[in-house]
């Protein structure tokens, strides 16, 4: 009889267990995912040769990406469910909006940094981002409070040899030009600058998740901050309405490569915002940020970007890959406890009670519930938005121009293969445990 | 004497508190102090 009784008293426990597995091996899954296709992302970028300036450059992908937030993402779920969800959370927009300025003023900055002390010293800094959001995800949303100590030194060694590494596979590309002393101090602050940005980005991004918002309505007001920001950028900075992109004849051609990485990028994010939202900023970040590996992979395949790489080179990518891999797999173990989880709930607790929440809805969005589930319906509409979406694309993939640049054909095949599967086992994940709730 | 507050108010008055909950939120101030301060720097830089 106690025997039984203990039985019936566990079994909540075991299946709070389970659902605690599946939700980190979910997360998992799509932090794997967003590192394949932001990796990618950059790919067709390597295809523009214009001479634009990189504002100009940003400010068409960032185009790209709003264009393509209006094709998968409406095919997923319908723009109702989204509107609704954003009426539901009016409370969320200015955060969504406010991650996507940090986004493109932190990806400006970079630009000043590589300009100033070059990519060897700016991108280490600036890939310190994922232990910003380690700090961030600690102290405002109480990750990793109650873990157990081997899941703390998962978490956290786990993401220093992620950096590490990708220090390794950015120097294994590099050429080492000249020192850029006389505007260091400059470069360094832009490179930490855009550390701190891109590690406070995820603030919102966590945020919108423990109250119960959908990645995909999160996604949509966050191009708009990003297109706004880019385009008060180049306003601003880069010439005003005289500037270069919105005259040159150059541009036309190369706009297809551009939108293309445009759209690469926000599948990408969006696992990245499921893996934020399964994972929390801790573990979702570094995963993501695995994407150095893939974007080497396809500089050195596809474009032969280490064929005249020397030893010490071909190490550094044999090194910092096998590290990537040990830090992704280290973080990857690191599920969450019982007290962990508990700490989660709290932070779910104070945004209901700050915001008036419902706290049965928000814990059933949050688990991807079937309440959560039952909106995907789409109406003529969104027909007609993925008809314009596909068609922007279908328009400038006309006018678009192969530059001559030596590529190998067979790796690109190879790796878009990757790419689409990838895509495919994260997508019927979702599709199965959440409906991509 | 102040009577019952009509349905707009009661709704203007709830939005009013959603703002204000939003800008005294640490989660929204900490990353608006982060962007000020990388805007601020991009100025100076340029």
């Amino acid at each position: 009889m106690r025997e039984r009784s203990e039985r019936v008293s566990t079994q909540p426990q075991v299946s709070s267990a389970i659902r605690v597995q599946s939700r980190h091996g979910l997360g998992v899954l799509c932090g794997i995912g967003a590192g394949v296709w932001l990796g990618a992302a950059e790919a067709p970028t390597k295809l523009v040769n214009t001479g634009l300036s990189p504002y100009a450059i940003s400010l068409c992908m960032v185009a790209g990406v709003f264009t393509a937030r209006w094709s998968v993402p409406t095919l997923l779920k319908g723009t109702r469910a989204v509107f609704r969800d954003l009426r539901r959370n009016t409370q969320l927009i200015p955060f969504a909006i406010l991650a996507g300025m940090l986004w493109a003023v932190a990806n400006t900055l970079t630009v000043f940094a590589i300009r100033d002390v070059g990519l060897a010293i700016a991108f280490p800094l600036w890939n310190t981002n994922s232990l910003i959001g380690i700090l961030w995800g600690r102290l405002l949303f109480g990750e990793l409070k109650g873990a157990s100590r081997a899941n703390v030194a998962k978490v956290v060694l786990g993401t220093v040899a992620i950096v590490a590494a990708a220090v390794m596979l950015g120097f294994s590309t590099m050429h080492f030009g000249g020192t850029h002393a006389a505007h260091a101090v400059d470069g360094i602050l832009a490179a930490l600058g855009a550390s701190l940005m891109w590690g406070s980005m995820y603030i919102p991004y966590r945020k919108a998740y423990l109250s119960g918002m959908n990645p995909l309505s999160f996604v949509t007001v966050f191009t708009v901050g990003e297109l706004a920001t880019m385009l008060a950028l180049v306003l601003a900075f880069d010439g005003g309405v005289h500037a270069a992109v919105f005259h040159s004849p150059s541009v036309a051609p190369m706009l297809f490569w551009l939108f293309l990485g445009g759209f690469v990028w926000v599948v990408g994010d969006l696992f990245q915002q499921y893996a934020t939202k399964y994972l929390g900023i801790g573990r979702g970040i570094p995963l993501s940020n695995t994407n150095q590996l893939w974007g080497l992979a396809w500089g050195a395949l596809v474009f032969g970007e280490l064929a005249h790489a020397n030893t010490a080179h071909r190490l550094l990518v044999v090194g910092g890959s096998l590290a990537m891999i040990a830090g992704a797999l280290a973080v990857s173990t690191a599920v969450a406890t019982e007290r962990e989880t508990a700490s989660t709930h709290e932070a779910i607790e104070r945004e209901c009670e700050r915001y008036g929440l419902q706290h049965e809805q928000v814990v059933d969005a949050f688990n991807g519930g079937a309440a959560a589930a039952n909106e995907n319906r789409r109406e003529w509409w969104d027909w007609l938005i993925l008809a314009c979406a596909a068609g922007v694309f279908v328009a400038l993939g006309l006018k678009a121009r192969v530059p001559a640049l030596a590529m190998h054909y067979g790796w690109a095949a190879v790796l878009t293969v990757l790419l689409v599967v990838s895509a495919v086992v994260c997508a019927v994940g979702l599709h199965r445990r959440t409906r991509f709730a | 004497m102040v009577g019952p507050l009509e349905p707009e108010e009661r709704g203007t008055m709830k939005q009013r508190s959603r703002i204000k909950a939003v800008l005294t939120d640490s989660h929204f101030l900490v990353p608006a102090i982060v962007f000020l301060a990388g805007i601020t720097l991009l100025i100076v830089m340029h």
